[in-house]
């Protein structure tokens, strides 16, 4: 055990180097600097600006600052600053979004999903499965706007802007969570299918334990195994939910953040964003390998 | 949607008829997937077709007639500068459906090729094939995404392409396990004893019988690049102006959502609809092609 986790985490480090490579790449690629501007800069002052960046320096060199000290170089477009500090004002915003739309995804999706496999092909099982449907085709871009229709501007009932009360942060999470909460519902549905099919539960229940022990001791272990390795591409589907949720909504989180930098071509900023997020997303699906074989262990023999 | 028995099984416990065959005979049966396919037609036919025939104009502004809802004058309203929201919606749904579909095109492309090569030669090839994708899927996708289109500016052709060269990784991975499974067949080996060479084992004999999968995939590809598609044109970063395409309407709906619900449901109901029918008829093709793994119950 101690072993495969050892192994997936070297693995995870040397995935987050080469992701780092491509970044730094592709970030030089992109035209333009981040000191154009409309007017033409002056030779000698933009030198002097790439020098104090750091850009004039060999590519291996600047390679390694903005990979190993992103956090703290000065940001190119607010030069006094910092990446890190940048990332630790906007990001809370980010997080709390993201794990409210979690909580409303797993507290929606897995209920609806064992409900529907229970019964399948009845309309315990059409009803929520056709709204999952639903929610996997209305894409948080139109969700968000048509809640913001009904909620906000007809029934006025809750904000459609901001990110300070209560009441604002309902929408937001209800939006991204739902869309998720489809994805999950479908997932539980057939894991559940597959593991109620087995003998063992059939053998559960001759011995006359009840359906509802069944379920959550033996059942659900097995039936969840599909949601739990959709949480890693769940985790980076949330930041690209969020970039939609946080324009629509007005939120002040980071990826609004984002596209701003990268219009501005703010080349520090983005590497460093990208390389957090990256390093994120890699951590996450660390974190659900190692659960996944904690739920079955059959998974740790095999390469 | 499902049956205690099964007539085109039957059928081929007596004549033995090709999978195609019984396919279609599978898919006649799913309604709702024939519903989805006629619904796509008449959707291509309308974007692509209609403006052939009738006068759209889908940029011309008349701003004295802003806002005007839905009615005789415009059949879905029209938006901020008085342009005719139905032309819009065909217009738009152009470049969605051909942004889907060659962003689709592409992937496969490369999908097909980069998991038959990693799958046929296997061992060492297919370890660091393997591992490359593995690399690529740990990227964070949008913001590499976001960045391709501001490396490639605003030209719909490279879009198409940055879309579609991020998209293959699921179909590399889904051809290369077919691939492998066929490796150990009879035809193959014969094929080897007959000299053919690799390129032609896997483009002529290998391809061709994985085919069912890839076409399922295909079918749930095409509405994920459409979302991504949107997904950028809403943040700006897509089709620029007089273009437009779903993605762009729907924002300029959800930013006057207050004003005029009509900008935002008319689109946001055919961008629905679309996706939902090629979903419909992408698990109708998994459950007609595959006859053994059929959703169970």
């Amino acid at each position: 055990m101690l072993k495969f986790i050892f192994r997936r985490a070297l693995e995870s480090v040397g995935v987050l180097l080469c992701v780092s490579l491509i970044t730094f790449y592709l970030s030089k690629a992109i035209p333009g600097g981040p000191f154009d501007q409309e007017k033409k800069v002056p030779e000698a002052v933009k030198k002097q600006l790439e020098a104090y960046f750091g850009m004039d320096e060999p590519d291996w060199k600047r390679y390694l600052t903005y990979t190993f000290q992103f956090p703290s170089l000065p940001s190119t477009k607010f030069p006094n600053r910092r990446v890190g500090e940048m990332i630790a004002s906007k990001f809370p915003v980010s997080l709390e979004l993201g794990a409210y739309a979690l909580i409303v995804a797993l507290a929606l999706g897995i209920p609806s999903g064992i409900l529907a496999s229970l019964k399948p092909n009845t309309a315990l099982d059409y009803v929520p499965s056709s709204l999952s449907m639903v929610g996997i085709c209305l894409p948080t871009f139109v969700m968000g706007p048509l809640l913001v229709i009904i909620f906000a501007v007809q029934l006025r009932w809750l904000n459609a802007t901001g990110w300070e009360n209560p009441s604002d942060k309902i929408l937001p999470s209800l939006t991204l969570g739902f869309y998720y909460a489809a994805y999950v519902a479908r997932l539980t549905r057939g894991g559940m299918l597959e593991v109620l099919n087995q003998d063992f539960i059939r053998t559960a229940l001759s011995k006359g334990a009840s359906m509802v022990s069944v379920i959550f001791k033996h059942a659900l272990r097995g039936g969840l195994l599909p949601v739990v390795s959709f949480l890693g591409p769940a985790a980076a589907g949330l930041i690209a939910g969020s970039f939609v949720v946080e324009t629509v909504f007005a939120i002040p989180g980071m990826g609004q953040e984002f596209v701003k930098a990268v219009s501005n071509r703010d080349i520090t900023f983005i590497t460093g964003l990208v390389l957090f997020y990256a390093s994120l997303i890699i951590f996450f699906n660390l974190l659900v390998d190692i659960a996944q074989v904690f739920l079955n262990p059959k998974l740790s023999f095999k390469d | 949607m499902t049956r205690l028995v099964n007539p085109a099984k039957l059928q081929n416990l007596e004549k033995g008829e090709s999978l195609w065959v019984g396919a279609w005979y599978r898919l006649r049966q799913n309604r709702m997937a024939m519903f989805s396919a006629a619904f796509i037609l008449l959707l291509v036919m309308l974007c692509f077709g209609l403006p052939l025939f009738i006068d759209l104009d889908y940029k011309g502004i008349q701003s004295e007639k802003y806002f005007t809802p839905p009615g005789q004058e415009y059949l879905m309203g029209s938006d901020h500068l008085g342009r005719d929201q139905f032309a819009r919606i065909l217009y738009g749904g152009r470049i969605s459906l051909l942004v889907g579909m060659a962003a689709t095109l592409v992937s496969l492309t490369i999908g097909i090729s980069y998991g038959a090569i990693s799958g046929y030669f296997g061992g060492r090839t297919d370890r660091v094939m393997m591992r490359i994708v593995d690399v690529l899927y740990a990227l964070p996708f949008t913001m590499f995404v976001i960045l391709l289109m501001v490396l490639f500016g605003d030209n719909i052709l490279l879009m198409f392409a940055a879309i579609g060269a991020v998209e293959w990784l699921t179909m590399a991975r889904i051809v290369r396990g077919q691939v492998i499974s066929l490796k150990k067949q009879e035809f193959i080996e014969s094929c080897h004893s007959l000299g053919l060479r690799a390129p032609r084992i896997i483009f002529r004999h290998m391809v061709p019988n994985i085919l069912g999968p890839v076409i399922v995939y295909t079918t749930l590809t095409i509405p994920a690049v459409m979302i991504l598609e949107s997904f950028l044109s809403f943040l700006g970063l897509g089709v620029q102006p007089p273009m437009t395409s779903w993605g762009t309407l729907i924002k300029d709906g959800a930013d006057r959502t207050a004003v005029a619900w009509w900008m935002l449901v008319f689109p946001g109901a055919f961008f629905a609809l679309t996706l939902f029918s090629f979903n419909f008829l992408g698990d109708g093709l998994r459950d007609a092609l595959d006859p053994k793994t059929t959703r169970k119950g």
